[in-house]
């Protein structure tokens, strides 16, 4: 059985959006990392990932962004996060990532915010 | 009590079949959603505890996470066993940084470590209402 996940690619205003949908577990959450450091390869630096399809989220995966906003912010960009479903907010004010991360309630409120 | 078990090889790809498993058997006890989803976060995150601490990610096909969920009453047992190294509780991987357990830790009741002769067990207790 495989996991339901996809990630949607899209670019708006030097900004790479990452709709990620399904469920974010240890098994996928190899591909968001490896998406990002393309991406970063690329000279990308601003991102927004979009958890709105998300519905389950591994903390490997909650590292990996950990990891990668670092990374980013280093280079003056960031990942702005948007559309999180209670239980996954839940989630990241577990872990303490919400004071971390920026977290929008909508793609044009993030847009604005680079 | 109302309960099942749910024995695998120790795969990360069979996660999202553990977690389907589980999803399932709460839908047709009419365990609110808001519980589901935590309780679906707490099995993924100790299962690929499991698979990560307990058999380094080996796919040897006699590598085993046995999984158990019992409905008691107002209250939910989840538990994980694995036959291997075991899950240490200080260990960390290298971005996970130890977020699963506390993650665990955080969305449930009581969380209990049974050590074995072999591998490790993590129970935990959670109090649960039904319907939605």
């Amino acid at each position: 059985m495989l996991t339901n996940f996809e990630i949607i690619e899209e670019e708006k205003n030097e900004t790479v959006i990452l709709r990620v949908n399904g469920e974010l577990d240890a098994l996928v959450a190899p591909q968001l990392k490896d998406r990002l450091i393309k991406l970063i390869e690329l000279d990308k630096k601003n991102f927004i990932i979009d958890f709105e399809g998300l519905v389950h989220i591994n903390s490997l995966a909650m590292g990996i962004l950990r990891g990668r906003l670092k990374e980013i912010r280093e280079k003056n960009g960031d990942i702005k996060l948007i559309n999180l479903n209670n239980h996954i907010a839940t989630i990241f004010e577990m872990v303490g990532l919400d004071e971390i991360f920026e977290i929008y309630d909508s793609e044009g409120e993030a847009l604005s915010k680079f | 009590m109302n309960g099942i078990s749910l024995t695998v090889p120790s795969s990360l790809r069979l996660l999202s079949l553990i977690r389907s498993t589980v999803r399932n058997f709460l839908e047709i006890e009419n365990i609110k959603e808001k519980f589901i989803f935590q309780l679906l976060s707490v099995v993924d995150e100790l299962s690929t505890n499991a698979i990560e601490h307990g058999y380094k990610y080996s796919l040897e096909k006699d590598l085993l996470v046995k999984v158990r969920v019992n409905i008691e009453e107002n209250q939910i047992e989840l538990e994980v066993e694995d036959f291997g190294e075991g899950i240490q509780e200080n260990s960390n991987s290298k971005e996970e940084g130890g977020m699963g357990l506390h993650i665990v830790r955080g969305m449930v009741d009581k969380f209990e470590i049974i050590k074995k002769e072999k591998g490790l067990a993590i129970k935990v207790y959670k109090k649960i209402e039904e319907g939605n």
